[in-house]
């Protein structure tokens, strides 16, 4: 029980920084941003390469993990955070007054197309993180692991806690502490408002975007770490999963994502524990709507006042 | 204005329709024209997870008809390859299927995994149209009796007896878990396998994932807390992989066994899998034991620049086979050929081959276990 | 935007895609075999936007010199005709009865799943085009449809015109029963909720097998049997070949553009029109907004339900894969590409996705790798061009009144996206 209460929220915290990037586009633009599992995958492919690579040239090995790892996660972020950014620009940007559906069917065609780019660029079989060498396993091999009483907790576990953690926190000083963060909080609340004040809404979604890009980014490389591997049709499933945390927890709210997606974690791994694998995707659901029935706009979400 | 639009709309359609009718006729079933090529269709999971699967598929098949196209095809006419990606997905095979219906190809060597072959072979059946399976170990595939249904590899029932023997009269082990991957193929291998074990080994765990799950922790810290002595999954390397890797981060010692589906994949497994799969047990036969194994081998080698993965040199007696048949009956027409199938004895690289009226190989009772040691399969004995 | 400057955006657009594409089509990395760099693919993909950019922006600086003016009256004089449109529609069904007379058994049967497609599409159209819901699981009407047939047929020996209907009425109380709890929600609350609908039907049909036949499907390895036996009277004709199905799916088709117009006509669907436009206004004005939302919820499963018959009988066997997030997503785009609130949109959005792929991989073979890459981008690419859909409400005039000028972000974007999708044509070929 305990045990499946820790695998729960360490995949849970990676659907929260995924539910993250989510929420906050709806938040501004009212949009699910179908693609958003697809930026991830391109971030966790991205890291796995990187990563590859200086395995291969013996850096791994000769500065330590830890320090490759940044490196990956860096340029994950920097290249996630570049598709990010012309994702809106291509796609979602010229249809910012569009009917609503729309820029949903450009956010799916755009998820098609990235997952086929990848596919054929970088091949449908999966990269493997290179989690069989001497010094990757010194540090999260299995020597490692610590028994707290009937838990195990993997050195893998806590990497991917205190990453997630830092990141939330991280980001909620960002969008609570800096003007950049203010000008987005008040961008979601009426763009035209903020347009009149002196906001350049055009900037503020920009920069959402690629916020939210980076956040990806993360998730991805966490996912290969966690299930070894990157592949192209990865995105698909982390998103969905995302995406029902988002809602869970009332979407456009920040600490509604966080919640939504450690929730969610935990019910599907507390689900396998006690119910089987069989329904495992639809513990999740039936949380959701639970939910749903007692608070219509998620946990966290406020009740608006319609305009009329 | 709307009954208008509606007109436009349907008017597309018609065009669309007209345009086709243009390209050569391609109707019929799996007669064949007299004239023109002999058309073999070739499906599997070309691209994908299991790409290294339809990668031996096509070359296998590929090797084999360039070598009757070189001897100067078969009843005077060349052999064409169609090949169809089915992306390991029955919703996939179907479609796939009817286009190869559709191509007027007689035999179809495939498809690869049995949820695929399954459906499809209904298709290639209703047709009239050869099914070889060179690697589809599900028991359906052939308990059905169609007369153009054959398989090339084992079964599954062998193959999860063999399984369960080792498990209880070699490792002598008295708690198992049983894992599979929910489709046709590790389903019906694990349960087979499950079976066999009744009676005489403890199944402590008996549950099934999704084909796409790649997060293996809620099932492996199960496991670990039921203190197994060995567990068995149903599947394909393609989960297996981060499957042992999670597992040896978790510290879980028992060994993992498994079936034809993860056994001989070098490069794609065993390599990325490192020393976390030492240990491994599968169930395969032992094609190196074949006269013919390492002429193929050089042959794929010469051809591709390439090691052949396990089902490749599978691939290539299908292919083999199916050309054979059409030889003997004297006509690419498929119920012919069938018959000619059932009524020949064949000399492939896998020994003589013949069929009983299932369409499974006659006497073949031939899986083996093999482990892994240093990264390699080491046979491990029958029993 | 004059024709210099817009160049120029494609010339930055062009270094822009090279840049972005060299991450992941220059760059590949194993730990055994070590990194491979090279710019060569990032350069032809910047080449390929050039080239596409160059000849879009002077296909865009042409057509605005075309005056337009015989083809609009022309397009006036039809619409006004309401006998001449109605002859041309009776004479189109029956070309498109005719067609598996002469058409390929390859385009028969491609048709065949256009017109169920088509079928489901405008079905959606109910609660989609016209009240506005978001529904991203429905698919699982689709199969509750497929399985109820399939079921009744292979287990209690049906006769097909009896579960014909059945398969109907069980989808209809399928969506009767997800539309109570969930069409008090709003929007992307509802959408989330139908998409976990359809993604638990899809796992109960795959776990509980000793019914269902599992993953294997039905008939399957698990349950075997027949969709295609006659159980009943011999005389009685039901669909067997794909010829049938193609005939019996037309027919459904005809029917279910009949009911809907008809519905959309009525005081009941200018309701649904009013309940997209202002929810809140609609509820003002005495409009059971729950009520309403719910009989477009089950019309809309209804239809799905009847059209699932076709698959069964189509392909000998249906499997869970068949009915999964993709198919629910397809049937949106769909309806939204086609345009909102349009029937005829609805069947033009369903040959136009479904017929795409199948055109990209039989008439270009070369391309058919980037048979999916191309539909991803074309899709983008369509909404950026005509937001409101092919045949969208806010089509015709307003559109071509705006040509000229044109918002300059429509220019821009569009501009862009053909890039997008050469991106993945060098890429591959860079592979």
């Amino acid at each position: 029980m305990l045990q499946s209460l820790l695998t729960g929220l360490v995949q849970g915290s990676i659907y929260a920084i995924i539910a993250l990037g989510y929420t906050m586009v709806y938040g501004i633009l009212v949009l699910i941003n179908f693609a958003h599992g697809e930026v991830l995958m391109v971030g966790a492919y991205a890291s796995v390469l990187v990563y590859a690579a200086l395995t291969f040239a013996g850096t791994t090995a000769s500065l330590g993990v830890l320090p490759c790892l940044a490196v990956a996660l860096l340029a994950a972020m920097g290249v996630a955070g570049l598709y990010g950014f012309s994702l809106e620009r291509i796609a979602y940007r010229p249809l910012r007054h569009a009917p609503s559906l729309s820029p949903l069917i450009s956010a799916i065609g755009m998820s098609i197309f990235l997952q086929n780019y990848v596919r054929l660029a970088q091949g449908s079989a999966p990269v493997y993180f290179p989690a069989h060498t001497a010094e990757y396993g010194a540090v999260f091999g299995e020597t490692n692991n610590i028994q707290v009483g009937p838990v195990l907790v993997t050195p893998l576990d806590l990497f991917i806690l205190v990453l997630c953690l830092l990141l939330m926190a991280g980001l909620y000083a960002f969008v609570h502490r800096t003007r950049l963060g203010k000008a987005m909080r008040a961008t979601s609340m009426d763009k035209t408002m903020a347009g009149l004040v002196g906001i350049s809404v055009d900037r503020v979604i920009s920069v959402t975007f690629v916020i939210g890009s980076v956040l990806a980014a993360v998730a991805g490389m966490l996912l290969a770490l966690y299930t070894t591997q990157a592949k192209f049709d990865m995105g698909f499933m982390a998103g969905m999963k995302a995406f029902t945390a988002a809602v869970l927890g009332g979407i456009g709210n920040l600490r509604g994502a966080m919640l939504g997606g450690i929730l969610l974690g935990l019910a599907e791994s507390v689900g396998i524990q006690f119910l089987g694998a069989d329904y495992k995707e639809v513990y999740a659901f039936v949380v959701l709507l639970l939910v749903l029935v007692v608070r219509p706009r998620g946990i966290l979400g406020e009740r608006v006042a319609e305009k009329v | 204005m709307r009954h208008l639009a509606i007109a436009a709309a349907s008017l597309a359609l018609g065009f669309g329709l007209a345009a086709c009718k243009a390209e050569p006729g391609k109707g019929g079933g799996g007669g064949g024209a007299a004239a023109g090529p002999v058309k073999i269709g070739v499906a599997g999971p070309i691209t994908g997870g299991q790409a290294k699967n339809g990668q031996d598929l096509k070359e296998g098949s590929l090797l084999a008809v360039e070598e009757w196209n070189a001897k100067g095809g078969v009843l005077g006419r060349t052999v064409e390859l169609v090949i169809r990606d089915d992306e390991a997905l029955d919703k996939n095979a179907t479609t796939v299927a009817q286009e190869l219906v559709n191509a007027g190809v007689v035999g179809v060597v495939g498809h690869f995994n049995s949820g695929c072959t399954i459906p499809a072979s209904e298709k290639y059946h209703e047709a009239g149209i050869v099914t070889i399976t060179p690697a589809s170990t599900n028991t359906y595939v052939t308990d059905r009796k169609y007369a153009d249904v054959f398989r090339v590899c084992g079964r599954d029932d062998q193959q999860g007896r063999t399984a369960a023997y080792y498990v209880s009269d070699v490792l002598r082990a008295k708690r198992v878990a049983v894992f599979d991957d929910k489709t046709s193929y590790g389903k019906g291998l694990a349960d087979e396998c499950a079976k066999n074990l009744e009676g005489r080994v403890e199944v402590v765990i008996r549950e099934g994932f999704d084909a796409t799950e790649r997060n293996f922790r809620p099932y492996l810290t199960k496991l670990k807390d039921a203190n197994v002595d060995v567990w068995y999954f149903g599947g394909i390397y393609e989960q297996a992989a981060p499957m042992l890797i999670q597992a040896s981060q978790l510290g879980i010692k028992a060994p993992m066994m498994s079936g034809d589906g993860v056994h001989g994949y070098q490069a794609d497994f065993i390599d990325k899998v490192g020393a976390a799969a030492n240990g491994t047990l599968t169930t395969f036969p032992d094609t190196t034991a074949n006269p013919g194994y390492a002429e193929f081998v050089a042959k794929y080698r010469a051809r591709f620049d390439a090691e052949p993965g396990p089902y490749a040199i599978y691939s290539y007696a299908s292919a083999h086979i199916l050309l054979e048949g059409v030889k003997a009956a004297g006509a690419a027409d498929g119920p012919k050929v069938a018959a000619a199938i059932h009524a020949g004895t064949f000399q492939t690289p896998l020994g003589p081959i013949a069929f009983d009226d299932r369409g499974d190989v006659k006497a073949l009772d031939y899986y083996k276990v093999w482990v892994i040691r240093d990264g390699k399969h080491v046979l491990s004995g029958p029993k | 935007m004059g024709l210099g400057e817009r160049l120029l955006r494609v010339v930055l657009a062009a270094v822009a895609a090279a840049v972005v594409s060299w991450p992941l089509v220059g760059f590949t990395a194993t730990a055994e075999k070590g990194a491979v760099l090279s710019l060569l693919p990032a350069l032809r993909i910047g080449l390929v936007v050039l080239a596409l950019g160059v000849v879009y922006s002077l296909w865009l600086a042409a057509w605005a010199r075309i005056p337009r003016g015989p083809l609009e009256r022309a397009g006036d004089a039809l619409r006004g005709n309401r006998a001449l449109g109605g002859s041309l529609l009776g004479a189109l069904v029956l070309l498109l009865a005719a067609v598996p007379l002469f058409a390929s058994r390859a385009w028969t049967s491609n048709l065949v799943e256009t017109l169920v497609f088509a079928t489901i599409a405008v079905g959606l159209n109910i609660s989609m085009g016209m009240a506005g819901l978001l529904v991203l699981g429905h698919a699982a009407f689709w199969a509750v449809g497929a399985y109820t047939f399939s079921l009744l047929v292979v287990h209690l020996h049906w006769n097909f015109w009896l579960a014909f209907p059945a398969a109907g009425a069980a989808a209809a109380l399928a969506g009767l029963v997800v539309g109570l709890p969930a069409l008090r929600l709003r929007g992307d609350y509802l959408a989330i909720v139908t998409l976990g609908f359809g993604e638990a039907i899809r796992w109960v049909f795959k776990n509980e097998s000793a019914v269902t036949g599992g993953d294997a499907g039905i008939p399957g390895s698990e349950v075997p049997g027949d969709v295609r036996a006659v159980h009943g009277p011999a005389w009685l004709w039901q669909p067997r070949t794909t010829e049938d199905c193609y005939w019996f799916a037309l027919g459904l088709l005809v029917l279910c553009v009949a009911c809907v117009t008809l519905l959309s006509r009525s005081r009941y669907g200018r309701a649904l029109f009013a309940l997209r436009e202002d929810e809140t206004a609609a509820k003002c004005m005495g409009i059971d907004t729950v009520r309403v939302k719910l009989i477009a919820f089950t019309a809309s499963a209804f239809w799905a339900g009847l059209a699932g018959v076709v698959h069964p009988i189509f392909r000998g066997q249906i499997t869970p894969q068949l009915f999964d997030f993709n198919a629910s997503v397809l049937f949106v785009a769909m309806v939204v590409l086609g345009g909102l609130g349009s029937v005829a949109g609805s069947i033009l959005g369903a040959a136009v996705l479904f017929i795409l792929p199948q055109v990209l991989r039989d008439q270009f073979p070369a391309i058919q790798e980037y048979r999916m890459l191309l539909f991803g981008a074309v899709l983008t690419a369509m909404m950026v061009v005509r937001p409101e859909g092919l045949l969208g409400a806010a089509g015709g005039g307003r559109a071509r009144s705006g040509g000229g000028g044109g918002p300059g972000g429509a220019g821009e974007a569009a501009g862009a996206e053909p890039g997008a999708a050469a991106c993945g044509t060098a890429a591959g070929g860079g592979a």
